[in-house]
């Protein structure tokens, strides 16, 4: 059906290259479409110490996030208004796009951590190996 | 010093008779008025609504080149057609700790049964 993986990278983020690098190599070694979409001046680096950082708005934790997101949401209220009033977007975003015939879904993953690079790669090509059996 | 007094003498009155004589003509000049305008109550320029009984229309006038555009109020005639619009799209968001975590496809098949769910209450 379709399938595709689309890198959102900004051109002087050193994190944005080495994902690059890669998705790259395992979706060329797949035989997945792949493309960079380069972020605006207007973006940020994404930054995973706080699952808060999953969705960057206050409203959808207050509404439906977890126990956890609600607990740190007092202290980094403020940014993520920052964000939404500013609507920044953040990078590297890696999204990766399919459709079943009924809508299309999409995983996203954000950030980048060289220690977990081996596991990230490991889990994606699994992932992406079985929705293109599945797709 | 008896000339001297003659000259002034003779220019004092020499310039009060100037003066005399500016005063006079000065009197006799007559001032032209600007006449009274007509009120204008209806704008010469500017949006009009023509009377015309066979149809509606809108007329432009221009105010500096006079120039008259006039548009028709035409109804529309083509139905609206509503864009097709395929289902929304599911957005499962992780973060590469998760995602290089051994737990990372529990949690998609987790938050996808949940968003199927959700989907399905809501009737998209």
């Amino acid at each position: 059906m379709f399938i595709e993986v689309i890198l959102e990278a900004d051109i002087h983020c050193p994190y944005c290259a080495v994902v690059e690098k890669i998705v790259k190599r395992i979706c060329s070694d797949l035989n997945i479409p792949f493309s960079v979409k380069y972020a605006t001046p207007r973006s940020i680096a994404s930054y995973e110490d706080t699952v808060v950082f999953h969705t960057y708005s206050r409203d959808w934790i207050e509404r439906f996030g977890s126990n956890d997101q609600k607990k740190s949401l007092s202290k980094i209220a403020p940014i993520l208004d920052l964000i939404q009033r500013r609507g920044l977007q953040s990078y590297p975003n890696l999204i990766i796009r399919w459709y079943d015939g009924v809508r299309f879904k999409e995983i996203v993953i954000r950030g980048y951590d060289a220690e977990k690079a081996r596991d990230f790669a490991r889990n994606l090509i699994s992932l992406l190996r079985g929705l293109k059996r599945f797709v | 010093m008896v000339q001297t007094v003659f000259y002034y003498a003779s220019m004092v009155l020499v310039k009060f008779l100037v003066y005399i004589i500016s005063k006079i003509l000065a009197l006799k000049k007559t001032f032209i008025k600007e006449a009274p305008r007509e009120e204008r109550l209806k704008p010469q320029y500017g949006w009009f609504e023509s009377k015309n009984t066979m149809y509606s229309e809108i007329v432009w006038v221009g105010r500096a080149t006079g120039l008259t555009v006039s548009i028709p109020q035409v109804a529309p005639t083509t139905q609206v057609v509503k864009p097709y619009q395929g289902k929304p799209p599911v957005r499962l968001y992780f973060t590469v700790s998760e995602a290089a975590s051994k737990d990372w496809f529990k949690q998609i098949e987790e938050l996808a049964e949940m968003a199927e769910k959700t989907m399905s209450e809501s009737g998209e």
